[in-house]
């Protein structure tokens, strides 16, 4: 699957190359790190997928990617975005980006929406402020956009509040308000959560079809099934760290790290109506305030060594491009004999 | 769980702040008879609007009449306070009255009575207090009987609220079950449960029903001589500012420093309570 | 689907027939106190004048039964007549209402037009510097502002501008022309609405500022000025449209005292006189037109609010 859309640009500096990036929240009971050391690369028309469970900062990774942390956090580490670094960007320059190379689809439609507006005047000032053009030029884009998602009956939507559209209609208007810009890359933050599957199946060809016009796609979910569907390459998180990535068929097919295999194995196999994956790993995930020292999984993990309450596993990228942090994974696919 | 209460009363600092001025207030109005060094109507010819002389026990100066304005202002903040206390004491006979009436019967009842309460609400009911003292006459019993009669309203619907959210409790459906009648069940169980939110609407309500006074008496529409009140000497200082302005200054702060006082206290006291539910 | 045009016009419908019942609380409690409360104007006894004793009957019909005389009261409301004057013979309550009105209603709109733009600038002003010194100082601005009652803080802005710096005339209201006197009564006026409003606003604004929306409006590029602008001033604003009604009736109640200090021919003025004199139809009839004026007010800001809140009236 992981070749099926490569683009030549594949060989050159990627699109979009985060290294080391962490995102601090400094706290009365010490600082905590929502984002710790989390570094991908992404490159045009490829699709990467960011999983984990609720609370280990995939929406804020996002977030420090564009810039648009709460005004308490810090970030550190470098987002190079064609070529240029990000971090430490004023939001007059990041506004140059915002909305037109770089752009998000929200988590929530139901309040990633303004109540105050209508479709049309979120949809359309994104175009007159960007590029300038007249209000009814605008309308015309925003009618368009609408159309390129499959909302029904786009011109009656245009002139509604986003409390008159059904959730599936608000989630597809979020989207065409994040492509109106005909973004370079596109953020995407849970698109098809609480969407019935069969509007959860438009959305994702909506975004393959983005992702085969060259668009490159961060795509952070809870659902494996969305990320085997969609993506190249997967990351992993937990707690704030990447504990694995790789092809997404190889860390499907084979998942090294424990977690991910917890992850895998609370996926529903037959029904769709089971709960969300990740509810059924046993245990919950570490409270930020007060993670454990060693690898942050081990009281929840079936492989636990002395080793893990201690050290910290490093993220080690394997000879076979994939990385994987764990203690009990070898760093060398050939002499291992780690996953029988 | 009271102690808890009283404790947290007791972090907030402002709310702290509050009581203590109201209680050095009150004591001082208590004690005016007492620390005055002269009687409130006494004349002194030689001291017409004679700025503050400690030595000679005018703390406060005298104002146009050369009559002492410590004992004066003192005299007043009884005045006021009673008022307030009063006034808000007639208004939680009929709020609660009211409220817990409306509350505990509801359906169409409820609906009916609450809907007449914002009816009333959205008058200005300054001017109903006029119009009721030139018809009832400017006694200050009158005053406080009228200031009193259109305040209510805040408290009837605190009091229903509070009302409805007690109906559902297990010792009024353990009453309800043995057969107690509905007014026995309010007068027994449901208003002896409304204390907390009460006071709370009574430290509201209490600077509300000074303003009010003062708001008359400053208009000559209040408190009549020889009584005085804060109002009454607002208006005279005001009248008289130029020459005496101490006879401004000093009604003026202790109204504006009660006021500030009761509304620090009362949303202390608020914070305190909602943290207990 | 049922179009937005529908449902305002819906909102306005509910709302006129809200509004209705608290019209005629105002004009029944003032009928009824004029004509039962012992001591009333109507009481024998009283030493007024034959002329006015004859005005009084003839406008009132003193001979009717109470409803007769009650739906004739309502009638001559209805055509805008509140009777004779109690005090004035020569005067028709009506007239000395309409003598008074202007100046009052310049009085109160200059009011709350300043409290407006001050309070909204200020309040914004705030949530924008949120636990910065100046923001502090807008907070502590606005609690002694909400405090210190009109009546107070009135004599002593004359007593610091008009007495003591002596920039601007101490009271009087000029012909009628002269900004330089309106500016200490509009600014006493609409000082306690000003902090009112900041309060109110600096809360809204930064609530706003934290909904999920705005950042929205970030991600999509938008300058600090546009999401500030459009995307929060919306939320922002609406609590301060539910207090214009408060505010205006406070600005009303507030306009005695006002006219009172700075002796200003306006309606507060006739009514406190009239108080003191009990002059019974006058004061009924100031209650009634206020009381009018205030619920008509509140009844456009209800508009106001649905226009602004397109979720208001829709499930
Ligand atoms: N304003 C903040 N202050 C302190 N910590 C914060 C703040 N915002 C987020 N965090 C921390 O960041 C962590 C990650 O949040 P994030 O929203 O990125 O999780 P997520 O992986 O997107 O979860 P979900 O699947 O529920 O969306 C949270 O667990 C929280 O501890
Ligand atoms: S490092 Fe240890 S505890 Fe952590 S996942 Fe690997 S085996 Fe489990
Ligand atoms: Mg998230």
């Amino acid at each position: 699957m992981s070749g099926d859309h490569q683009d030549p640009r594949d060989q050159s500096e990627p699109m979009l190359r985060v290294t080391s990036l962490s995102t601090v929240f400094p706290s009365p009971a010490g600082t905590v790190a929502a984002v710790d050391g989390v570094s991908f690369s992404l490159s045009a028309g490829q699709t990467l997928g960011i999983v984990g469970e609720s609370g280990s900062g995939k929406s804020l990774t996002l977030y420090s990617i564009m810039g648009l942390q709460p005004d308490t956090a810090r970030v550190e580490g470098s987002i190079l975005f064609e070529g240029r670094e990000l971090l430490g960007l004023r939001d007059r320059d990041l506004n140059r980006l915002r909305g037109q190379r770089i752009a998000l689809v929200f988590q929530d439609p139901m309040t990633a929406l303004n109540p105050y507006l209508t479709i049309e005047r979120q949809l359309s000032e994104v175009l007159q402020y960007h590029r300038g053009v007249s209000r009814s030029e605008a309308r015309a884009g925003a009618l368009e956009a609408l159309r390129r998602v499959h909302i029904p009956e786009p011109e009656r939507q245009l002139d509604r509040y986003p409390h008159q559209l059904s959730g599936g209609m608000r989630q597809r208007v979020v989207i065409a308000m994040a492509m109106i810009g005909g973004p370079a890359l596109l953020l995407a933050d849970e698109p098809t959560t609480a969407l019935d599957v069969t509007i959860q199946a438009e959305i994702l060809d909506l975004l393959a079809e983005q992702r085969d016009g060259g668009t490159a796609i961060l795509l952070v979910t809870h659902d494996l099934g969305v990320v085997a569907r969609l993506c190249d390459r997967v990351i992993v998180m937990y707690a704030g760290r990447v504990l694995e990535e790789g092809d997404t068929g190889q860390v499907f097919g084979r998942p090294l790290h424990p977690y991910t295999e917890a992850l895998l194995a609370a996926v529903p196999r037959l029904d769709e109506d089971a709960p969300p994956a990740g509810r059924a790993i046993e245990g919950q995930p570490p409270d930020p305030l007060a993670l454990p020292d060693g690898c942050a999984f081990w009281p929840r993990c079936s492989r636990v060594m002395p080793a893990c309450r201690r050290d910290r596993p490093d993220l080690v990228v394997r000879s076979d491009g994939r990385a994987v942090a764990c203690h009990a994974v070898a760093p060398d696919p050939l002499a291992s004999e780690d996953r029988p | 769980m009271a102690g808890g209460y009283w404790r947290r009363v007791g972090a907030n600092r402002t709310a702290v702040a509050g009581l203590a001025v109201l209680t050095a207030i009150v004591l001082l109005a208590l004690a005016g008879p007492w620390i005055s060094q002269h009687a409130i109507d006494d004349i002194f010819w030689d001291r017409i609007n004679a700025p503050p002389d400690v030595a000679a026990g005018f703390y406060f100066g005298t104002d146009v009449n050369g009559r002492d304005l410590f004992a004066r202002t003192l005299e007043g903040a009884r005045v006021s306070l009673m008022v307030g206390v009063s006034a808000s004491l007639i208004s939680l006979v009929i709020g609660v009255a009211w409220g817990a009436t409306a509350g505990y019967l509801g359906g169409r009842v409820d609906a009916l009575m609450m809907r007449l309460v914002d009816i009333l609400y959205s008058l200005p009911f300054v001017f109903f207090v006029i119009l009721l003292t030139i018809y009832a006459g400017r006694s200050l019993a009158t005053i406080f009987v009228t200031i009193g009669a259109v305040i209510w309203l805040d408290m009837a619907r605190i009091v229903r609220g509070q009302t409805l959210t007690l109906k559902h409790r297990e010792f009024v459906e353990a009453a309800r079950s043995l057969g107690a009648s509905d007014p026995r069940i309010l007068l027994r169980h449901i208003i002896p449960n409304l204390w907390g939110p009460v006071i709370i609407s009574m430290l509201l309500v209490i600077p509300d029903a000074i303003l009010t006074e003062s708001f008359l008496s400053f208009l000559g529409l209040g408190v009549q001589e020889p009584h005085t009140s804060w109002g009454v000497l607002i208006g005279d200082g005001a009248q008289n500012m130029m020459e005496a302005p101490w006879s401004l200054l000093f009604p003026g702060g202790f109204l504006a420093a009660t006021l500030l006082a009761f509304n620090f206290a009362g949303d202390g006291l608020r914070d305190a309570l909602d943290h207990r539910s | 689907m049922i179009s937005r045009a529908d449902a305002m016009i819906s909102i306005v419908i509910k709302r006129v027939a809200g509004a209705i019942p608290t019209l005629f609380a105002i004009v029944t409690l003032t009928f009824l106190m004029m004509r039962l409360t012992p001591g009333g104007p109507f009481d024998r006894g009283h030493a007024v004048s034959p002329e006015v004793q004859a005005n009084l009957m003839r406008a009132y019909h003193l001979d009717e039964p109470l409803t007769a005389q009650y739906l004739r009261y309502l009638k001559d409301l209805a055509h805008g007549d509140f009777g004779p004057s109690f005090t004035n013979k020569d005067f028709t309550v009506t007239q000395l209402i309409r003598q008074g009105f202007p100046v009052s209603l310049q009085l109160g709109l200059s009011a709350m037009a300043l409290a407006l733009v001050i309070g909204l600038a200020l309040g914004t002003y705030g949530a924008l510097h949120r636990n910065r010194p100046s923001d502090h100082a807008v907070v502590a601005f606005s609690l002694v502002g909400t405090i210190v009652p009109n009546f107070v803080m009135a004599p002593l802005l004359t007593l610091l501008f008009g007495v003591t710096l002596r920039w601007l005339p101490a009271g009087g209201w000029g012909d009628g022309h002269q900004l330089s006197y309106k500016i200490l009564p509009v600014i006493a006026l609409a000082l306690p609405r000003i902090s009112s409003i900041a309060r109110l606003s600096r809360t809204s604004m930064i609530e706003a500022l934290q909904m999920p929306y705005i950042r929205t409006a970030r991600a999509k590029g938008l300058p600090r000025r546009l999401i500030l602008l459009r995307h929060a001033s919306r939320a922002a604003i609406l609590p301060v449209v539910s207090y214009l009604g408060p505010a205006t009736a406070g600005i009303i109640t507030g306009s005695i005292i006002i006219e009172q200090v700075f002796s200003i021919p306006g309606i507060g003025r006739y009514f406190v006189d009239a108080a003191i004199n009990r002059d019974y139809t006058l004061v009924s009839g100031v209650v009634v037109f206020y009381g009018t004026i205030i619920v008509i007010f509140n009844l456009i800001v209800d508009i106001l609010y649905g226009v602004l809140d397109p979720r208001v009236g829709k499930r």
